[in-house]
């Protein structure tokens, strides 16, 4: 008997630490992923483009009205805080006025500190006919001609009317079809951190505001109102609205 | 003795140290159809429009979720903020459940809540 009382205690521990259940270990996390989507604003200035023909005033007096405001999108790339970037596999998209939501895709999750695409097509999407992605490319709209083909996309199309000079009471037409290779354009936006969670949908929230099409052109010349053809896209003012367009972008507040 | 004095010591131990570290959970309990007026404008109206945020001539997002405009202006077609398809794809779901980002911006609120509003999208969000 007390040869057994001698050994209870170590008996007991025994027996408790055999009762103890190991707590779950949560497996560390790997790089699952999350969905990331774009939900992309019109603007001209500080208001948003409700429809095309709306007329609207900037603080400058200046008078705006679209028809038409469409870019192609490509090449996103999310930033991650150390730098790294991942890039969204063949994501290419057509901006409009009436969609304002763009499923990116899939990217791993982590934190994030910026979001950069270009504005255009590379040089081997540019050069597919419309079959090749009807749905991203069969937009007449976004050719030079009645084909796309031999000049290529037209990366921003933006219409509408505006008065050649701040407050003059009588607005005239305006049409820029900007593309060419020349014209495929970075778009760098300042830091802004988001989070992107394991099959949860995460938003980046960004404008685009139109009225920056006119930044330093003189538009009460009739010639710097019109960009039309892939030639004109060589030379002024196609070459400074392409200067411009990174100012379109700014993150919705 | 000595020896029953120890065993209870050491029993006393490791009973002590002992925790029950499983979080009490919350228990929703959403009704089967998720009623728009009843459940999901008093929403909007304690976190949303009540801090002069989503309200007005010029409602933050351009989103007004005053009670005479909210569900019309949720529906706005292309606006993302509605997605029946893929509800969990919905801005308006989305924003509520980010970590970046939340909405309101005080901070994420309960599961109850936001599983409610998640709720009424996956029921096609009717306008009830």
């Amino acid at each position: 008997m007390k040869y057994i009382l001698r050994f209870l205690p170590l008996l007991l521990l025994i027996t408790l630490f055999a009762a103890c259940k190991k707590e779950e270990v949560k497996p560390v996390e790997n790089p699952d992923k999350g969905t990331l989507l774009m939900h992309l604003h019109t603007y001209i200035e500080n208001s948003e483009v409700e429809d095309y023909g709306i007329v609207y005033t900037t603080n400058a007096g200046r008078k705006i009205s679209l028809d038409m405001a469409q870019m192609y999108l490509s090449d996103f790339q999310v930033v991650k805080a150390n730098g790294t970037r991942y890039t969204i596999p063949n994501k290419k998209v057509l901006q409009d006025l009436k969609s304002e939501t763009y499923e990116l895709g899939e990217v791993p999750v982590g934190e994030y500190k910026a979001l950069i695409f270009r504005v255009g097509f590379d040089a081997a999407t540019n050069k597919l006919a419309p079959s090749a992605d009807p749905t991203l490319l069969d937009h007449s709209e976004m050719w030079f001609g009645t084909n796309p083909q031999p000049d290529g996309y037209v990366f921003l199309h933006a219409k509408g009317m505006v008065d050649p000079t701040p407050g003059a009471a009588q607005m005239e037409p305006f049409e820029y079809k900007i593309g060419t290779s020349s014209n495929y354009i970075q778009i760098n936006l300042p830091d802004k951190d988001f989070t992107v969670v394991k099959d949860q949908a995460s938003y980046v929230h960004l404008l685009a505001d139109y009225s920056q099409v006119f930044d330093g052109i003189d538009i009460s010349n009739p010639a710097n109102r019109s960009v039309l053809t892939a030639a004109e896209n060589s030379v002024m003012p196609a070459t400074w609205i392409t200067q411009n367009i990174p100012l379109f972008f700014r993150y919705e507040e | 003795m000595r020896t029953t004095i120890l065993c209870c010591f050491v029993l006393a131990i490791l009973t002590s140290s002992c925790t029950y570290d499983h979080a009490e959970q919350v228990t929703c309990a959403p009704p089967d159809m998720v009623s728009f007026s009843r459940d999901i404008q008093p929403i909007f109206a304690a976190h949303c429009t009540d801090i002069a945020c989503h309200v007005g001539t010029i409602p933050a997002g351009n989103l007004n979720l005053e009670p005479d405009q909210a569900y019309e202006e949720l529906q706005d077609r292309g606006s993302g903020y509605i997605d029946t398809i893929q509800p969990n794809f919905s801005l308006l779901y989305a924003q509520m459940i980010s970590v970046s980002q939340p909405m309101p911006p005080s901070g994420n609120l309960d599961e109850c809540t936001t599983g409610l509003v998640l709720k009424w999208i996956e029921q096609k969000a009717k306008n009830n």
